[in-house]
């Protein structure tokens, strides 16, 4: 299974001055589950265009199923895409909705009826052919507008948020939906999205791109352990960061030092001492105890003040105010019903080594971060 | 809105003056046609349909008639495939001048017609092209091309364009994803820009007036009768008119309605 | 690289190509039935009349329709009532566009629509003949009044200035209620009820808020029932007196009865420039653009 389904090397797209693609490479394997997450302005929608034939590259190459795809038109490549306002024919029925590709390709009557209704089974919606657009929910047109795509069997299916327009409760069911879907059909999905819930919960890769260039390319959990710079870092999940200043570095660890207290964690970039940094650790992977001797043994230690408690049913959230005025969001899981820290309330915060990591500052446009 | 008493009533009693001024005429005309007096005038006489018997042996009225429906023909056709054209420049793409000639071609729609009739009489006269019914085709489509293409524009401009390249990414070319996706997209559009330009054409006289020569259209026929005397044979021929544009126009409305909700 | 410069070229290429032949049929359109009649209009009322032999560009035209008093009269009787038109037009249609947009319940709304369009799908010479039988001496008002024996002797009703803005008013006010009726549409109920919640009783909502987000509907309806009331020939000729001749008659007449085309060319370029200067006008004060004017109907 180590096909590659679509392979895209140092793909660039300007609009004029404006530099949209900068040089971006990755390679998507069959029946993957391929996200490309960014803040909006990223440059992922182009780079979908461009793999769906829509727009042409400045420069760079694009196979898919190791066919190049230069000069090829949309709608002879063996992509399809689910559009973001998921442009379902209003004027047709779902049945001709689906079969449009398909009578395009000009198959015989009975084979499209019969792939049609098999389509309308893996989507769940039998019976439902003769339904007009408008009388559909938003989470029908939605299994609709993929159908219609995958009907054609396409070597890659390509979405570009379609879950944007649905509501919270919708979208966190037709993110397991989606998946089920792919599943299923093992078809390769290339997955666009700016929300980092939606690419985690998904995908099996995820590629983080920012001001046209990738990021970073892996799992979910190797981006989230170990982001390689500060914007993976802020983008995917959430994450403490904390100005400071190196002044030791020893093999794998670097210790720094932020607002006079010393901490420890991972090196995730090559820094030099004395270097400003940014010192990431994440909400859930501080202990927080009200007593000096709960600590235990982890080598990075805080005092602070409880500022906020948020209660939010799996978690609790506590804003901290460390003694030396950083400011530190923890969340303890409520394995049970347990008594919560108070405002005001003195308390000790303590987390290992190997959870926070070091990395270099990044610029980052304001704004890309909410 | 919440209004007062008397508002109410002055809206209600100015709405009901209203509706006789609009509508109180044209009943006029259509009862009088039904009337014997030899000329269309109250009281009524008697009840008769020989005014509508007298239209049938009238050749002229005939003729005249069969030029405009002809002219109307032509005129819709030509209008409709030139806004239609026109309306896809416009509205899909940029292109230097583009305001300019938006303003120019919207313009004959504010440019009073005789003007639009001497101006294109003129110009025919310079080219040796003889006036005529193929002569008030050029001239009523020079505007009428303009409504058309309002109304078109009006509905490509609210078309999806992610339509169109959704049907290219599922197969089909781009000239057929605009044969398959886009025209039945505007289709109530162009019905309407259709019977709006028929009509337009069917009635027009001002630009007509200009251009007709010794050919005559059904209006140029009507206004003569209208300048020899009246006579109740003007009623009939407007009843018959009346009846025939308002069941075309509310057939239109109605398709037009439909196929916008799709 | 070389291939990519070279598909860009060809898309390139192939839009623009696109683009000519999507846009050849409105240039042919433009230049042949607007541009070039109405500029060659505008050459020929500067030349001799053909008789004189003479070559070159003179103002004599011009000057001719200038100094002559009974064509000014006309053309200012002219401009004054399509001036009166436009505003009676006014005073009719924005309380029925105001009601029919802001005060009637849907339902009723639209079967008052209906009604208001319909005698606009109706050819405007019926309409005009319409009034030709109501105002004539033997017409039904006369024949009317005259059974009841409140006259004795017809009134003269037609074939004045009265009768001819009768007309007029009756051939275009829907020209008028249209856009004002689109644009009250489109104002937001809660502008109307902030204003009378800040204190302001009917007549200041009329005059500090309704009429004033309005004035884009009240101008194109005005610029184009001014527009069809100068330039046309039917209710003028139809209505108006022998004597009361109006500026498109004057126009007709050069044309094909005395058959000076040259002084006729005159006579419409002045009547096309003094509709844009009114149209400019109205533009001008109100700050909207041409385009918006137009496709507000």
């Amino acid at each position: 299974m180590n096909q590659v389904d679509v392979k895209v090397e140092k793909l660039v797209k300007k609009f004029g001055n404006k530099l949209a693609v900068d040089n971006v490479s990755f390679e998507v394997k069959k029946g993957d589950f391929f996200s490309i997450l960014g803040p909006s302005g990223c440059g992922k929608t182009t780079t979908l265009r461009m793999i769906s034939g829509f727009e042409v590259p400045t420069s760079g190459k694009i196979w898919v199923g190791g066919e190049p795809m230069e000069g090829v038109p949309p709608h002879k490549r063996k992509t399809n895409l689910v559009f973001q306002n998921l442009a379902l024919f209003p004027m047709m029925n779902v049945f001709d909705n689906i079969a449009f590709g398909l009578v395009m390709r000009g198959e015989s009557k009975k084979k499209i009826r019969q792939a049609v209704e098999e389509m309308l089974e893996v989507i769940n919606l039998k019976g439902y052919g003769k339904k007009m657009i408008n009388q559909l929910s938003g989470g029908e047109k939605q299994r609709v507008a993929i159908a219609r795509a995958l009907v054609l069997h396409p070597t890659v299916l390509l979405l570009d948020e379609p879950l944007g327009a649905l509501d919270l409760k919708l979208r966190e069911h037709m993110k397991i939906e989606l998946k089920k879907i792919q599943e299923r059909i093992g078809t390769t999905f290339i997955y666009i999205t700016h929300d980092q819930g939606e690419a985690l919960v998904m995908s099996n890769k995820i590629a983080v791109m920012n001001q046209g260039r990738i990021q970073q390319i892996g799992t979910p959990d190797e981006l989230y352990y170990e982001p390689v710079n500060s914007f993976v870092a802020q983008f995917v999940g959430e994450n403490n960061k904390i100005d400071a200043e190196v002044i030791d570095i020893s093999g794998n660890y670097v210790e720094v030092e932020a607002s006079g207290i010393r901490l420890i964690g991972r090196k995730g970039q090559d820094v030099v001492k004395g270097e400003k940094v940014n010192y990431f650790i994440r909400p859930e992977m501080i202990r927080i105890a009200k007593d000096k001797n709960d600590i235990g043994s982890n080598v990075n230690k805080v005092k602070g003040k409880v500022k906020s408690v948020i209660f939010e049913g799996q978690v609790t959230r506590y804003e901290v105010t460390t003694d030396n005025g950083l400011n530190i969001n923890v969340f303890v899981p409520n394995l049970s019903k347990s008594e919560m820290h108070k405002i005001g309330g003195t308390i000790y915060l303590s987390w290992d080594r190997d959870n926070p990591v070091v990395l270099k500052v990044q610029k980052i446009q304001a704004g890309v971060l909410e | 809105m919440q209004i007062s008493r008397f508002e109410r009533i002055f809206y209600r009693v100015f709405l009901v003056l209203f509706l006789i001024y609009l509508l109180g005429p044209l009943v006029i005309v259509i009862i009088l046609s039904f009337n014997t007096a030899p000329a269309p005038t109250l009281p009524m006489k008697g009840l008769t349909l020989k005014w509508y018997k007298a239209l049938f042996a009238d050749s002229m009225l005939k003729e005249s008639l069969l030029n405009s429906l002809a002219v109307a023909f032509a005129v819709t056709i030509l209008s409709v495939s030139v806004a239609t054209f026109t309306s896809f420049a416009l509205v899909r793409y940029r292109f230097f001048g583009q305001g300019a000639f938006y303003a120019v071609a919207l313009s004959p729609i504010i440019t009073p017609g005789v003007i639009l009739g001497v101006s294109i009489l003129i110009f025919l006269y310079k080219l040796h092209f003889q006036p005529g019914l193929k002569a008030v085709v050029l001239g009523q489509s020079s505007f009428i091309i303009s409504f058309a293409m309002l109304t078109i524009m009006s509905r490509l401009r609210k078309f999806d364009t992610a339509l169109e390249e959704a049907a290219q990414d599922l197969g089909a070319s781009k000239p057929k994803a605009i044969l398959k996706i886009t025209l039945p997209y505007l289709k109530p559009a162009l019905i309407s820009a259709a019977s709006l330009s028929f009509l337009l054409s069917f009635d027009n006289f001002n630009t007509t007036l200009f251009l007709v020569g010794n050919d005559r259209t059904l209006p140029i026929q009507i206004y003569s009768m209208l300048r020899f005397g009246l006579s109740p044979k003007i009623n009939a021929i407007s009843t018959i008119l009346v009846v025939a544009t308002v069941i075309i126009g509310l057939f239109s409305g109605r398709i037009t309605k439909q196929q916008g909700e799709a | 690289m070389r291939s990519l410069v070279m598909i860009h070229n060809k898309d390139r290429l192939r839009r623009n190509l696109t683009l000519f032949i999507l846009l050849l049929p409105g240039i042919l359109w433009v230049m042949m039935l607007i541009i070039i009649p109405q500029f060659q209009m505008f050459l020929d009322s500067f030349k001799y009349r053909p008789i004189y032999h003479k070559k070159g560009f003179t103002l004599k035209n011009y000057a001719y329709f200038f100094t002559n008093i009974l064509y000014i009269k006309v053309f200012l009787r002219t401009l004054f009532a399509a001036v009166l038109t436009t505003f009676v037009s006014f005073l009719v249609c924005f309380p029925i566009a105001f009601y029919i947009a802001k005060v009637a319940k849907r339902e009723l709304a639209q079967k008052i629509f209906i009604l208001v369009i319909i005698p606009f799908w109706v050819s405007e010479l019926i309409r005009t003949f319409s009034w030709m039988i109501i105002l004539g001496d033997k017409g039904v008002i006369n024949t009317f009044l005259m059974r009841l024996h409140l006259i004795k002797q017809p009134l003269s009703l037609l074939y004045n200035s009265f009768s001819v803005t009768v007309g007029l008013v009756y051939n275009y006010l829907l020209f008028m209620i249209l856009p004002i009726y689109s644009t009250l549409e489109g104002m937001d109920n809660s502008l109307i009820e902030a204003a009378q919640d800040l204190g302001a009783n009917r007549f200041n909502v009329f005059r500090k808020i309704i009429i004033p987000y309005s004035i884009p509907g009240i101008m194109s309806g005005s610029i184009m029932v001014f527009m069809l009331s100068i330039g046309t020939y039917i209710a003028p000729t139809l209505l108006g007196g022998k004597k009361e001749i109006w500026f498109t008659e004057l126009i007709y007449n050069k044309f094909f009865k005395a058959m000076n085309w040259r002084l006729g060319s005159a006579l419409a370029f002045t009547l096309l420039i003094l509709t844009l200067l009114f149209i400019f006008s109205v533009i001008k004060i109100t700050g909207l653009k041409l385009t918006d004017v137009i496709e507000e109907d």
